[in-house]
């Protein structure tokens, strides 16, 4: 296997690959001294952060390890990959729309730049790759496949895995590091830095979660990963419209993958939530209500914030001791178990925030909103929450329903 | 008004009314006030602040049989998950900006210590260009209290050059910056941020003993 192609610091050498002699690297300095700062090569934030040592840091990509001016970064060049042939293993079959879209998608590659695959939660978007990823690895094409959120990544990753078994796929995040080489990557966007004009194809799924929305460092990470002449896909069920805009080409596909309609949201109305919930306590009727929806499936209960998150629990627990339930929010070392424990079905109940709003697969759940009304829940949020019930296998009579004591616009 | 959480510098997005912002003994946001359990003064160790141990702990009886004094310190917060992801941003991922996250209750409790002459514990020469800043004078500076490093780390001499006798002793690892007319008398307050087993305080109480300080106290951010 060649040497990776990723520009890394000494300590990072030395952890990930101690074998590799630097002798023979290239290397640039971490950091460049400009006009207000120094500036960070490997992230491009100019940095102000002067330590008592006098030396200076990098604080915008931690994330990566502390980078700093005394240090370089270290890389070896590019080898070209020879063409060959890539072995595609799915079982299942596009409904026409999406072979529609997969094959134009092909087609689009030369004559276009960037695209958005803009498809409702669970159209099975990244079945719709599968066939150009082909094509891509067997042109001797390195493609990345990115993600703003961990959960994402490891699924695509596992999907990615079992449908193409002979090739060598990395993940890459900050919980995990799954070598395998540079020509078929899976990972978080700030994993990007660490790469300088290399992708001749990135994928970004989930490309309106939070927290690439909003960074220009994450943007700035994708571009320069990507080669210049290379090709960028947008995949997402919300796109704002300024995306819709900039890019070349983009597809809509409507409907759901197993060609049932998302089901529509119902209404439940509970006048003094507020109240209840301040107390930790929920409303009989409410209650009622999960208890039928538990008879049926499994349930997903999200919850505005955190601190309510654990009072619900446990006023929960409490009246319902039989129910097997667990709770995942974004500060939970365990989150990632306990979301597999939930798809093998060892628990009946899930409680969750927004984390879980988009991209994480369950069979047969029932979704429930908890003060719906709350604003946390965007329209682009309540329509990812929906798409979670029903998502996979048969069909299984999933219902969705918004808790709430008053309407609002994004409901 | 732009107001940032102390430890973290997001901005905080106002939970807290004005009057919770005023009376408040930190500056806080949500995620990072989880971080910090304040010890209970009054039910600590009076020798190493340990939590939840009304007289003198087995460990400071120890050091009192061993040494003939005790060390007197206070800490300020637990020593749990919380204090431990914080220290390890700021120590050894080195972000300098942590260093704020708790100088309220900092500054609030050296004001108890106004006739003492401050000593942050210092690092080896390595560490400090390693890491490009002493984790204790970052918190210390951002409380505007005056403070003097009166000790540095020896760097050791071959061993070849010690007599057997001098290689059994406990290495002392720090020697004055100042000259000895400086801490006679003196009351001294050794500050470093986590206590284990308090070896490194006790070392450099017993060479200011030597010195002849009046008295010696420390205080560490956690134990």
């Amino acid at each position: 296997m060649e040497t990776t192609g990723q520009r890394l610091l000494q300590k990072e050498w030395h952890a990930f690959y101690p074998q590799i002699d630097l002798k023979y690297a290239e290397k640039i300095p971490a950091m460049l001294e400009c006009e207000n700062g120094w500036l960070c090569q490997r992230c491009g934030e100019v940095s102000q952060e002067e330590l008592p040592a006098g030396f200076f840091y990098c604080p915008a990509c931690l994330t990566l390890g502390r980078i700093d001016s005394r240090s370089f970064l270290y890389y070896f060049p590019v080898k070209r990959i020879v063409a060959r042939k890539v072995v595609l293993i799915w079982s299942g079959e596009l409904s026409p729309a999406q072979r529609k879209i997969s094959e134009q998608l092909l087609d689009d590659q030369s004559v276009a730049k960037t695209f958005l695959l803009w498809a409702v939660t669970g159209a099975g978007k990244t079945e719709i790759l599968f066939p150009l990823l082909k094509v891509s690895l067997e042109q001797g094409k390195r493609i990345a496949v990115t993600s703003p959120r961990v959960d994402v990544c490891n699924e695509l990753y596992l999907r990615f895995r079992q449908a193409f078994p002979q090739e060598n796929i990395s993940l890459f995040h900050g919980q995990d590091r799954k070598d395998a080489g540079d020509v078929f990557v899976v990972c978080t966007i700030h994993q990007l830095l660490r790469y300088q004009d290399y992708f001749d194809l990135v994928v970004i799924d989930e490309v309106d979660a939070f927290p690439y929305a909003a960074s220009p460092l994450l943007h700035r990470a994708v571009d320069e990963a990507q080669k210049i002449e290379g090709n960028r896909i947008y995949l997402s069920a919300t796109p704002e419209d300024f995306l819709k805009r900039s890019v070349d080409q983009s597809y809509y596909l409507p409907a759901r993958y197993h060609r049932r309609r998302l089901p529509v949201p119902q209404l439940f109305f509970s006048w003094r939530l507020e109240k209840y919930l301040s107390r930790g306590e929920l409303p009989k009727k409410v209650l009622i209500k999960i208890a039928e929806l538990l008879e049926q499936n499994n349930v997903l209960l999200f919850c505005p914030s955190i601190p309510l998150l654990t009072k619900i629990a446990d006023c929960i627990r409490n009246i319902y001791p039989k129910v097997k339930l667990t709770t995942v929010f974004s500060q939970d070392q365990e989150r990632l178990v306990k979301v597999e424990n939930m798809r093998a079905g060892n628990y009946q109940l899930l409680l969750t925030t927004t984390i879980l709003e988009r991209g994480v697969t369950f069979e047969k759940v029932s979704v429930i909103v908890l003060q719906a009304s709350h604003r946390v829940f965007s329209k682009s949020a309540l329509v990812q929450i929906a798409g979670r019930a029903d998502r996979k296998g048969v069909y299984a009579h999933a219902e969705v329903i918004f808790i709430t004591s008053e309407v609002t616009t994004p409901i | 008004m732009l107001i940032r959480c102390s430890c973290c510098q997001k901005e905080l997005v106002n939970n807290l009314t004005l009057r919770e912002l005023f009376f408040s003994n930190s500056q806080r946001c949500y995620h990072c006030e989880k971080l910090f359990s304040k010890i209970d003064q009054a039910t600590a160790c009076p020798g190493c602040g340990r939590p939840s141990s009304l007289e003198l702990c087995q460990d400071c009886k120890l050091w009192q049989q061993e040494l003939g004094f005790v060390m007197e310190n206070l800490s300020l917060f637990y020593y749990d998950d919380g204090f431990r992801q914080w220290i390890e941003n700021y120590k050894f991922t080195g972000d300098y900006r942590l260093r704020g996250a708790f100088v309220m209750e900092l500054t609030r409790i050296l004001q108890n210590y106004r006739e003492y002459l401050i000593c942050p514990l210092p690092l080896s020469k390595e560490r400090f260009e390693q890491r490009g800043f002493n984790q204790v004078c970052g918190c210390l500076d951002l409380t505007k209290v005056s403070y003097e490093c009166l000790l540095v780390r020896s760097e050791s001499p071959p061993q070849s050059e010690k007599s057997r006798g001098e290689r059994l002793l406990m290495k002392q690892p720090f020697k004055l910056t100042v000259p000895k007319s400086e801490i006679r008398n003196q009351r001294v307050l050794l500050i470093d941020d986590v206590y284990t087993t308090g070896r490194t305080l006790f070392h450099a109480a017993e060479l200011l003993y030597k010195n002849g300080a009046k008295s010696v106290r420390g205080l560490t951010f956690a134990r």
